[in-house]
């Protein structure tokens, strides 16, 4: 079986399960506020200790990071949280149309209670367009949320420069680092970012805790009420363990990762030229994440193509609106100006430090079958999109919104 | 994004999967007496049949589908319900039967990834309308 999803989520490492372990079933303090027996310090300690390793991890200070339950948690936060507390100065929010949900739905949300929110387009590499960024820049804009890198083309936003445009206007910036934390380096001391989402199962860390890094002065409000734990922003007793094994994770990272999984996308890419015809990668050539090759293969479509390779034993995704059980396609392949016939085709390959060279070999030599399989019987082989003469449309956007 | 090896799959049933597997009379045949197109590309599905006819019995039949596992395994079963079938006989298959026969589909499959029948039944008035001496349905009929 190989695991060729890692954009989805990844294997938790054995160092990071052990480093767990004892807060699972020795330490099990709740690392309150006030001082505590020395089962919660020893929690304390923990949760601390990864704090600060997490910290260090962007050049800051421990006291700017906060955990949550992930990514979702921490884009609700950074965003419903800065437009709250800052709505005395504007009501006005900017962010693109490739976002992940917890983004663009926390937008929309806020458009009902009377925020005016600006979707940025992105061209055909899934990049927004600095140019028109500074336009829909108003007097009244608080906050610009782009993420850094795209989960599903693996996309390389501009965080820098937006940084640079954010910081000289006074409007707060958040960047969704989930894809891209560790395998791009951030340094908050040299780009004036305010937010940042992060989490941990898509660095071989655990499920359910998370991170949002607030810049010191930064007027957040907090979202749930309970509690002053995690700086009075994010009440509730923080997942210790997990938030232990966060750390871990971030600890075991190694520097050289990133050059390796490059390597790896490199081979795998490599693998794939030639063999198969009518493929075209999707997402931009060289400001991609290292890990991440997402492909359309013509013709046929990705569902299909998933369920054959995992009966063969490996794991892939799709962007396709086939494999969804509300029949949407990907957002992401709509905006950079895929037709739906094209990105029912996708399909995408993420890869982690558990992959290796053979896993790759394998995989292309079950995926180049897998395609001329079912290209054999495809009415679209020849090129013929042609018009359908059913009613069945219909019922389908009847089902569609059924699911809806 | 969809994952690959996702509990969603396990919602076909053993026979969806046997005939995604090996499904049988896909292609196409040459000089068909009746065809029948269905879906869009952009739905996401898309298949095209086509009809042999002699005395009145389907004496072959072959499909070309694009779509996901359950629009190649309704394909699949389609023609192998309608093989060697007398037209009359063919034309009471329905969509429920298909699916029945494959022990059942995901719900939010039923509809858009089980065309087949629609398509059998467009092949045979294509058929009926030639045997009456009309021009094919389908002008871009190969």
């Amino acid at each position: 079986m190989a695991y060729l999803d890692n954009a989805n989520s990844t294997r938790v490492d054995d160092r990071v399960i052990e480093a767990m372990l004892p807060y699972l079933r020795e330490h099990y303090g709740t690392a309150g506020m006030e001082l505590g027996h020395s089962r919660d310090v020893t929690a304390m300690r923990g949760l601390e200790n990864a704090r600060k390793i997490l910290a260090q991890s962007i050049n800051t200070e421990p006291l700017t990071i906060v955990f949550t339950s992930g990514q979702t948690e921490s884009n609700n936060l950074a965003i419903r949280g800065a437009a709250l507390a800052n709505s005395d100065k504007g009501k006005h929010v900017i962010t693109c149309a490739t976002e992940v949900m917890s983004v663009l739905q926390t937008c929309k949300a806020l458009e009902k209670e009377g925020f005016d929110v600006d979707v940025l387009d992105v061209d055909q590499y899934g990049l927004v367009d600095i140019a028109q960024l500074t336009k829909r820049i108003r007097s009244d804009t608080i906050l610009v949320s782009i993420q850094h890198a795209n989960g599903e083309i693996g996309t390389v936003q501009p965080i820098e420069e937006i940084a640079k445009i954010t910081s000289q206007r006074g409007i707060l910036f958040h960047t969704d680092a989930t894809q891209s934390y560790l395998k791009i380096p951030i340094d908050t001391k040299t780009t004036p970012l305010d937010m940042i989402t992060f989490d941990a199962h898509h660095i071989h860390g655990p499920k359910g805790i998370g991170a949002l890094y607030i810049r010191k002065g930064t007027r957040l409000q907090r979202i749930m009420e309970g509690g002053d734990e995690e700086r009075r922003l994010r009440p509730g007793v923080p997942d210790i363990p997990a938030a232990v094994g966060f750390g871990k994770a971030v600890e075991v990272w190694g520097g050289n990762e990133p050059a390796q999984l490059l390597a790896l996308r490199k081979y795998l890419e490599q693998k794939l030229a030639g063999q198969l015809t009518e493929l075209r990668s999707t997402g931009h050539p060289v400001k991609r994440l290292p890990n991440l090759y997402s492909m359309i293969v013509e013709q046929i479509e990705g569902e299909s193509m998933l369920v054959q390779l995992d009966m063969e034993g490996f794991a892939v995704s799709t962007g396709s609106a086939c494999s969804s059980k509300t029949l949407q396609g990907s957002h992401v392949l709509k905006a950079i100006g895929l037709p739906p016939e094209i990105s029912h085709g996708s399909v995408r390959v993420s890869l982690s430090r558990f992959n290796t060279k053979q896993e790759i070999d394998a995989f292309v030599q079950a995926l180049v079958p897998t395609v001329e399989r079912l290209r054999e019987f495809s009415p679209l082989r020849r090129g013929e999109y042609f018009a359908y003469e059913s009613n069945s449309e219909d019922e389908h956007q009847d089902e569609k919104l059924d699911e809806e | 994004m969809n994952r690959g090896s996702s509990e969603e799959f396990h919602t076909y049933t053993d026979k969806v999967i046997e005939q995604f597997r090996k499904p049988q009379n896909m292609g196409r045949i040459e000089n068909p007496d009746g065809v029948g197109t269905v879906g869009n590309p952009v739905c996401g599905d898309m298949l095209r049949l086509f009809i042999k006819v002699k005395n009145g019995i389907i004496e072959d039949i072959k499909v070309e589908t694009f779509g996901c596992v359950a629009a190649i395994a309704t394909s699949s079963m389609t023609t192998q319900m309608a093989m060697g079938k007398t037209i009359e006989e063919a034309k009471t298959i329905t969509r429920k039967m298909v699916a029945d026969a494959l022990d059942g589909l995901p719900p939010h499959k039923m509809h858009c990834s089980n065309l087949a029948a629609e398509a059998l039944q467009k092949a045979i008035e294509d058929y009926e309308r030639r045997a009456k001496g009309d021009k094919p349905a389908n002008a871009q009929e190969p």
